[in-house]
């Protein structure tokens, strides 16, 4: 009697332990996951804090799996949403930095067979942000954000995302520079189709984003080449999506709303 | 059964007492070095998902399960990654203050002298290679586009730089640490017309008029510090044709952001562009030259380089003279051969290196009657700089430079100035001097000077040895600024500045081998204000006291009893000046004497051009139509008179009498330049412009100087290089 208590105490005891391990236990997919959200209402908020969270829990797996290269792209993607807020608040000195470790990691992610293509926009989309934070390189970056654009496109005629940074570049390019709002309308409509046809999945650890964003350039668009009911149209679209799409929500549409008046 | 629900309660009860002991917290602070919290830092245990982000008062708390000896990590972008090795006991909390130490800077200029002109925003009015590309008249060159600067006068349309009341001489050129002596093509007695320095290749610039940094030695009034492209990203290149030259430049990557090639090439045959003009009749030999620079670079590793740039220069001239004694060509070629080696590198820690091995080879003659001379100049220099940052506002800096020089005169020169006729009088030359220069500079940069946060300062000396000459000098500089606020600035500088005179005043036989180095004195004070990201306006005010100048003397040919003073203000507005009109407008008031040379009383110095005016503006008619303008005006520039002339019956020729002391004056100078651009897009692709230029539109009538008949009763205009409106076409295409 006295074994068989002894047994089962030490089994529960062992039970107890094990279940907590369990519960701590280092999910990469969960942080991945966790991660990604918390960069999605980073964006949605404008709120460095947000980024700068994301940016430690994609550290911290690098940390345990430095060769994990989701957690190498998310946190690139970290880097390069950082250049953004760098870019808007006339930070320079944080912008090289992040420009700098951003190209490094897309440097990394060039070789991967999972995640080169969406390597490589990134890539084009951090010199798109260097090309904005300094115009008088204009003749040298423009090319090579067009050229990887072009790489990726001839190999992936469908990549939301290239389609997405084209588009950009297209809307901000001066004309005499081979800018085109019509080029630009074309692509991200063509994203935006792309989008709509793939299935939503919150588990999907891959890269996903861009469809509220393609939406918001779309709107812009549309109001730079004066159409202005259908601007209205694809920013209503956007909030309809997410509601809390605070660019859209707090600034384009109104600003669309009062120069209409 | 009582018995075994009794088990489980003390089971879990244990249970939760030995998880209770197994958590360790961790909390604490971060902050910098000067104690000052910093947010958002990422702190966890290496290995472990267990951490935290530091709170905007740079506080954190955490848990973890895990014990033993673990690595405590905490990361922030612009800092060092911080470690700590922790033993983690049971239930043991811990309390932590982590300073973290800036991480290191990659070398960048941060000098805040005034002064200063450079291709990124933080040193100043910014001046891109954009701005070089697009100001009209200026054909692409950064000398010709820096002479729209303020406190550069505009004392002849040659490229050279006459700074602040100072000889060209008295500013020198650097490309990527190395000196260039003879930047020019077209030298000739009146100056080089265009830089052979192509503006494709620069990456950045920075030009100061004045009181400059303890780096820059051995020049009394200006330095242009040009820094060249790395490794290219992609290929591409780009094919220019215009009526006075053909250009093709291109890069090629060998291993993206790691090797590649540039090169950039130009062939000019301005003979067309003569024709058209109507220029045909002052030449015998239209100017032509060709020039080709070629730089490789290799990134061997994450922080290192090494560029190896080269570049080949050749011209030729044949220009009609007309002369009170003599009607003849002027004949003149040059050859400029250039290689710098350079690295750069992390040497340990936070102290970046760069270090340079240059040489450059220069040989030009001259052909005009009697005077037929090749003159050399050949140097070799190394140069090395290190640059410490012990903190994130002060940094120190030190450099040292070996430079030999070697300077040949070979040839024939008349034996008095105003008889070059080929039968005249001619005196043979044949030296040689040579000599090395030796110089150190330490030079300290610091913010929050006396933790005023808006202060900063620099003060750096340098020192100077000619071993030959048995010479040395040491030039304290030192510089102090305040931040207003973010959008505007005050600073003063003063400075001492060594030169050495040139090498032919310290010949045996007509010069002084005793000569002392000419200098100095600088006071600096300008403001700065930024209205926004692109306008920018800077008022500028300056003193300048020469000493030691070269003074002809009697006995000894040339003493150092040679003085003078430049005194003046300049004015900068740079920006978008309203809607789609942008560029800059510039205005400077001088007034510079000096005695020195063959000056018997302090005068009005050859650059004392009292009043300079420059607009640069250009307007975008369309999206793809741009017209742009550049006007100067400035006061015409001192000369000295020629009052009568006395007949040598032995040589058969009048000489010249000169009032000796530029009280006169030639007319004030106007030029106009007008350039339509047309920019668009072959085949969806290729990028291109088309350019239509006017130099001096208004066809006013610009003199370079005078010219006499055979015994000076009578004087004659020379109309300056743009003395008559020239129409130039050109394209560059992108591919």
């Amino acid at each position: 009697m006295k074994t068989k208590t002894l047994t089962l105490v030490s089994a529960i005891l062992l039970l107890i332990i094990t279940s907590n391990a369990f519960c701590q236990s280092t999910n990469l997919e969960k942080q991945i996951l966790k991660g990604k959200e918390l960069l999605y209402n980073a964006y949605l908020n404008y709120d460095e804090a947000a980024y700068i969270n994301a940016y430690s829990v994609f550290e911290r797996i690098l940390s345990i799996e430095p060769e994990n290269e989701l957690a190498t792209y998310y946190l690139t993607f970290t880097q390069y949403r950082l250049l953004v807020l760098a870019l808007n608040r006339k930070d320079n000195d944080k912008f090289d930095k992040f420009f700098e470790l951003a190209l490094k990691n897309c440097e990394k992610l060039s070789t991967s067979e999972m995640l080169s293509i969406e390597g490589n926009v990134l890539k084009a989309a951090v010199y798109m942000m260097k090309l904005a934070n300094t115009p008088m390189q204009a003749p040298t970056l423009s090319p090579v954000v067009n050229s990887i654009l072009d790489k990726v496109l001839s190999s992936d005629s469908l990549c939301t995302r290239a389609l997405l940074i084209k588009g950009m570049m297209d809307y901000n390019t001066p004309e005499f520079f081979g800018g085109s709002v019509k080029n630009a309308i074309n692509r991200f409509n063509k994203a935006v189709a792309v989008f709509e046809s793939e299935k939503s999945n919150k588990e999907n650890i891959y890269p996903d984003w861009g469809y509220i964003e393609t939406l918001a350039w779309l709107g812009q668009a549309y109001a730079k080449a004066e159409k202005i009911d259908k601007a209205k149209e694809i920013y209503e679209k956007a909030l309809s999506v997410e509601p809390n799409f605070g660019w859209v929500r707090g600034f384009l549409l109104p600003s669309l709303t009062s120069n209409k008046n | 059964m009582k018995k075994l629900i009794k088990i489980l309660v003390l089971v879990l009860l244990t249970a939760e007492i030995i998880f209770a002991q197994s958590i360790t917290k961790i909390s604490g602070s971060v902050s910098d070095e000067e104690g000052k919290a910093i947010p958002f830092v990422n702190i966890y245990i290496k290995d472990t998902f267990d951490g935290t982000m530091s709170g905007e008062k740079g506080e954190f708390n955490f848990e973890t399960n895990k014990s033993g000896s673990l690595i405590l990590l905490a990361s922030m972008i612009g800092y060092n990654k911080y470690e700590k090795v922790l033993e983690l006991n049971k239930g043991k909390n811990l309390n932590l203050k982590i300073v973290l130490s800036p991480e290191v800077i990659e070398m960048e200029e941060t000098i805040v002298t005034g002064s200063s002109f450079s291709s990124e925003k933080e040193k100043g009015i910014v001046v891109t290679p954009m701005d070089i590309y697009t100001t009209p008249g200026g054909a692409g060159d950064v000398y010709q586009s820096l002479k729209t600067m303020p406190g550069v006068t505009q004392v002849s349309e040659s490229a050279e730089l006459y700074v602040r009341g100072g000889d060209p001489i008295e500013t020198v050129t650097m490309i990527d640490q190395a000196s260039v002596y003879h930047p020019f093509t077209y030298e000739s007695a009146y100056g080089g017309l265009f830089s052979n320095l192509n503006t494709g290749s620069f990456k950045g610039l920075y030009f100061s008029s004045g009181g400059f940094s303890a780096k820059y030695g051995n020049a009394l009034s200006g330095v242009l510090d040009i820094q060249t492209k790395d490794e290219p990203i992609i290929s591409k290149f780009s094919f220019g044709l215009s009526l006075a030259s053909v250009s093709l430049n291109g890069e090629i990557p060998f291993v993206e952001n790691k090797s590649g090639i540039r090169f950039y090439s130009q062939q000019s045959f301005t003979k067309p562009l003569m024709w058209l003009n109507g220029e045909l009749d002052r030449f015998s030999v239209t100017p032509r030259s060709r020039n080709i620079l070629i730089s490789n670079t290799n990134k061997y590793s994450a922080t290192g380089r090494i560029k190896i740039l080269g570049f080949y220069s050749e011209d030729k001239q044949g220009v009609n003279v007309e002369r009170a004694e003599f009607n003849g060509i002027f004949n003149g070629n040059t050859e400029n051969k250039f290689l710098n080696i350079q690295n750069t590198d992390i040497l340990y820690g936070n102290i970046f290196i760069k270090n340079s091995l240059s040489y450059n080879s220069y040989a030009n003659e001259w052909k005009l009657g009697i005077l037929d001379l090749l003159k050399s100049d050949e140097v070799l220099k190394f140069r090395t700089d290190l640059e410490w940052s012990n903190s994130k506002s002060s940094k120190l800096l030190v450099g040292a430079e070996f430079e030999n020089r070697t300077e040949k005169y070979i040839g024939t020169i008349p034996s008095e100035e105003y008889d070059i006729r080929p039968e005249g009088s001619g005196e043979e030359i044949n030296a040689k001097l040579f000599g090395q220069r030796i110089g150190a500079y330490a030079e300290i940069e610091k913010s929050s000077l006396l933790n005023i946060n808006n202060a900063f300062v620099v003060a750096g000396t340098r020192l100077d040895y000619i071993p030959q000459l048995n010479l040395n000098w040491i030039d304290p500089r030192f510089a102090i600024g305040y931040k207003i606020n973010d959008n505007s600035s005050v600073k003063f500088a003063f400075g001492l500045f060594h030169q050495l005179p040139s090498s032919r005043l310290f010949s045996g036989s007509d010069g002084n081998p005793d000569l002392k180095p000419m200098s100095a004195v600088h006071f600096v004070a300008s403001y700065d204000i930024n209205f926004s990201d692109k306008n920018s306006l800077r008022i500028e005010t300056y003193y300048k006291k020469y000493s030691n100048l070269p003074l002809e003397n009697d006995v000894l040919n040339y003493d150092n009893a040679g003085y003078g003073y430049a005194k003046g203000i300049d004015v900068i507005i740079k920006g978008n000046l309203f809607s789609e009109l942008e560029g800059w407008v510039s205005y400077g008031i001088i007034d510079t004497k000096r005695r020195w040379m063959e000056f018997d009383r302090l005068s009005s110095s050859s650059y004392d051009v009292t009043h300079n005016f420059t607009a640069v503006l250009k307007y975008r008619l369309s999206a793809f139509w741009q017209i742009g303008i550049n006007y100067k005006y400035a006061t015409g520039r001192p000369y000295n008179s020629v009052v009568g002339s006395e007949y040598h019956s032995d040589l058969k020729v009048y000489e010249p009498l000169y009032k000796n002391d530029n009280s006169a004056r030639l007319p004030n100078y106007q030029r106009l330049d007008l350039r339509i651009m047309f920019f668009n897009q072959i085949f969806g692709k290729y990028f291109t412009v088309m350019y239509l230029e006017g130099l001096n539109i208004l066809n006013i009538n610009n003199l370079f100087g005078y010219s006499y008949n055979m015994d000076y009763s009578q004087k004659y205009e020379i109309k300056s290089y743009f003395g008559r409106r020239t129409i130039v076409l050109g394209s560059q295409i992108n591919f």
